[in-house]
């Protein structure tokens, strides 16, 4: 059967014209989206012209000082931190378009009120990703403080939470760590070094801890004492051993429980100290049923060797540590690898483990003698010794104010 | 580089579909007064034979002898031919009694698959119309009378039904329910334009001395219904449908057996495509040769592209996708504070960004989620379905993860044909 002739050409007309149709479609599609994404770029340009005008005249704000302080940082071409009161888009912008085959860390530093200068730093990240055309952004987020917008902008991007940090270590996956590395050290002159000694229960362990709290507080270093739950020992019937942190001495307690009591234990020891407890200690792995209770009660400063925590705990709003040394070195070892991350990474956590100290009879007071020594040495070349509290305290300070 | 992988990967996609999409909606615009128009009753009813090949099909085969004797056409003028192609269950024994009463003419022989039993079932009938029908499925009483009549002029070798699912109120049937509520009006709309290219087996009535003229059906198909209809094309045949002629079949009810039938059913459109290959581009029937054949092609091109690209950023990301998992492990699967940045973060402002970050996939996926829904709407009011009727998960299942559940059917039919992995019809899974 052969179809007639006039037939086909007014089908093959049709198909023709669905043709037309169809790829006029799809080129205007293409062509519409094109011209979106210039007009979305010319947007945000104007707007990142809009927030320069803006910072720049406003000069005289704290963020500034703060933006001074850290000057000596702008000048390194692998990464750019966005300021709230300083942003330098335009050089931001150029550089991105320079190295579109390059990840970007985009440092975010920022305030703890900062409801303002979060959302233009979404907006940076929004650019950002548009310009690399959702190519994956490396971009950091300072530490300590939350900034929801950030956040979920980077949810909402699958951007990584780069492992680079002021205040802590640094990680070089993703960043050209040795450049931040030099320059960070710098910046960051004033090393600290906090003490921790640990999990203080039984009866011999608890006049080890005595005598190395007196050997510790003669050499002026403060401590933090780690205490186990009421279950294993109970702190505050313990008149001797609390009398003796409640004295002037600078000393702090902290926390150490499992997830079902600490709670209670929380509420007992700020009511026999007679101040709220703000500080967590655990060398183990924290479990998130502990994690989650931790964020609960609020506590301030949380110390933990957990690695995961130790990299990431900043996304959940806790607060950082940068390493531990150990227990079983010698004690001058102690003290030179605590001088050594102090060199790269500001802050150092003593963890004298009390039991260790207790079995070691022999050489226990030698040893304490030793670790003192090279801890007081490492005091007297700048290194400053504070309690977990005082150290958040400092830091705070020294930021924002 | 992924970003344009990614573009080029939409366009392509974009593409085969959206034209076949314009090629719908113009057919449902102009010719929707024509669409339920039912054309004269013919003045002569003429001798019709119904074909039931049937292997192993002991618990479906005596509804569809019933449902074929309670038909709305005159006995003297019916006859029911059964082939039992070496059933090893009760088949032959039910047939048998059905046979002894003179109701049916039962025709035994050796397992030869679906064509063969077809083609000697034809051989056996005397009707000048056969009937293919599946032994699983039972037309509509009136269902015959209604499709005769569209045989409207001689060059019509074939009339097709309009195919809905019996068992919808489960899970994954009801979800192929909808697709087939979905091909009914999609027949019938290609049907204007001579571009049907699949015979559904469950109820399709042939001009005898038509296919008796083509060399009946193909013995050696994986998809003989899909070969056959290319057949009548490439001879300049035309094939139409009946919208209102329902016959109801069993769809299956485990993914493992749909897996096997769509495996079967795409491997057999492959090979089918390549055998016809002349008709790519065929100016004597523009729809089949420049639309759905080519689309059909560039469609396999476009889903095996999507997944793979898809795997490839999958295997990329799976890191990234364990420390997502991690990292929510670690906060117990409390995803609260994410939320409420989300929330914090959809100001005015970036619902605006969200607007304009339009690319081609977005693109794609919103006009062709409107096209599907729009001709699905359409696809229930003529096929008289309600959608209260199917399982209550059956549409979103539908919307959201068939097709590309389906499209890795597609892949490795493909990965089939191009490895030559052995052939195979599963009688049991498919009909």
């Amino acid at each position: 059967m052969e179809p007639q002739s006039g037939r086909i050409r007014k089908d093959l007309l049709i198909v023709l014209i669905i043709f037309v149709i169809s790829i006029s479609l799809i080129t205007g599609t293409l062509f519409f989206s094109a011209k979106i994404y210039d007009y979305k770029l010319k947007y945000l340009e104007k707007r990142v012209s809009d927030l320069e005008s803006e910072t720049n005249a406003d000069k005289n704000t704290s963020l500034r000082t703060a933006a001074a302080e850290l000057g000596q940082l702008q000048d390194l071409k692998d990464f750019w931190k966005i300021q709230g009161a300083d942003p330098k888009f335009a050089d931001l912008l150029k550089t991105i378009g320079e190295n579109s085959d390059k990840y970007f860390v985009v440092y975010f530093f920022h305030p703890s009120n900062c409801e303002k200068a979060c959302k233009d730093q979404s907006f940076i990240i929004d650019y950002v990703q548009l310009k690399n055309k959702g190519k994956v952004t490396s971009i950091d987020i300072d530490i300590g403080v939350k900034n929801d917008f950030v956040s979920g902008k980077m949810q909402e991007f699958g951007i990584k939470n780069t492992a680079v940090v002021m205040n802590g270590e640094i990680s070089d996956n993703f960043v050209p760590a040795k450049i931040f590395e030099g320059k960070i050290a710098n910046f960051y002159a004033e090393k600290f070094a906090i003490i921790v000694i640990d999990n203080i229960k039984a009866e011999e362990n608890k006049k080890t801890s005595l005598e190395l709290f007196d050997k510790f507080a003669g050499a002026g270093l403060p401590i933090t004492f780690g205490v186990l739950p009421k279950a294993e020992f109970n702190f505050c019937d313990d008149s001797e051993l609390r009398d003796k942190l409640n004295s002037p001495f600078d000393a702090e307690i902290a926390q150490q429980s499992s997830a079902e009591v600490i709670k209670t234990d929380y509420a007992e020891l700020s009511r026999c100290l007679g101040r709220p407890q703000k500080t967590f200690v655990d060398f183990n792995t924290i479990t998130p049923d502990v994690q989650a209770s931790l964020l609960n009660l609020n506590f301030e400063n949380i110390i933990t060797t957990n690695d995961y925590y130790a990299n990431k705990r900043d996304a959940f709003g806790l607060f950082r540590i940068a390493a531990t040394t150990g227990f079983n070195e010698n004690a001058t070892k102690i003290a030179e690898n605590c001088a050594l991350f102090a060199k790269e990474t500001e802050l150092c956590v003593v963890h004298v483990q009390v039991s260790d100290f207790a079995e070691n009879k022999t050489t226990k007071s030698a040893y304490t003698d030793e670790l003192v020594a090279g801890l007081s040495k490492l005091k007297a070349s700048g290194v400053s010794f504070v309690t977990a509290s005082e150290y958040r305290h400092i830091k705070e300070a020294r930021k924002w104010n | 580089m992924a970003y344009w992988v990614a573009e080029a990967v939409a366009t392509l996609l974009a593409f085969t579909t959206i034209t076949p999409a314009i090629l719908l909606i113009g057919l449902l615009l102009f010719k929707r007064n024509e669409i339920q128009k039912v054309p004269p009753p013919l003045a002569s009813l003429p001798c019709v034979s119904i074909i039931v090949p049937a292997y192993n099909e002991e618990k479906t085969i005596a509804n569809t002898v019933l449902s074929s004797l309670a038909l709305n056409y005159p006995k003297e003028k019916l006859e029911i031919v059964v082939v039992n192609d070496g059933s090893k269950d009760r088949t032959k024994d039910i047939c048998e009694v059905f046979e002894k009463r003179g109701e049916i003419i039962l025709v035994n022989q050796k397992n030869a698959g679906k064509g063969a039993a077809m083609n000697a079932g034809v051989r056996a009938a005397n009707g000048e119309f056969v009937v293919c029908l599946d032994a699983d499925s039972e037309p509509h009483p009136d269902a015959l009378m209604k499709m005769l009549c569209h045989f409207t002029s001689d060059d019509v070798a074939c009339v097709t039904a309009a195919m809905k699912v019996k068992n919808k109120k489960e899970f994954l049937s009801g979800t192929q329910a909808i697709e087939y509520v979905f091909s009914i009006i999609l027949r019938k709309l290609l049907s204007f334009v001579n571009a049907i290219v699949v015979i559904p087996g469950p109820f399709s009535i042939y001009k005898k001395s038509i296919l008796q003229k083509v060399g009946g059906f193909d013995e050696y198909n994986l998809t003989e219904d899909n070969e056959i209809a290319l057949r009548f094309l490439d001879r300049g045949y035309r094939i139409h449908n009946c919208i209102d002629g329902y016959v109801h079949t069993l769809a299956p009810t485990t993914l493992s057996s749909l897996y096997k039938q769509r495996l079967r059913w795409n491997r057999g459109n492959i090979e089918n495509c390549i055998k016809y290959k002349h008709l790519f581009f065929n100016p004597r029937n523009p729809y089949v040769g420049f639309l759905i054949l080519p689309m059909f092609v560039a469609s396999f091109g476009a889903v095996f592209t999507t997944i793979a690209f898809f795997l490839y950023n999958f295997t990329r990301n799976m890191a990234d996708a364990m420390d997502y998992l991690w990292r929510l492990y670690m906060i117990n699967f409390d995803i609260r504070p994410f939320l409420s940045a989300l929330t914090l973060a959809s100001t005015k402002e970036q619902v605006m960004y969200y607007f304009l970050s339009m690319t081609m996939m977005n693109v794609v996926y919103v006009t062709l989620s409107g096209l599907l829904i729009f001709i699905l709407y359409a696809a229930f009011k003529h096929s008289r379905e309600k959608i209260s009727g199917y399982n209550k998960f059956s549409l979103p299942a539908y919307l959201l993860i068939y097709f590309p559940m389906l499209s890795l059917a597609w892949c490795a039919a493909i990965m089939h044909h191009i490895f030559g992995v052995k052939r195979q019809w599963n009688h049991k899974a498919d009909a």
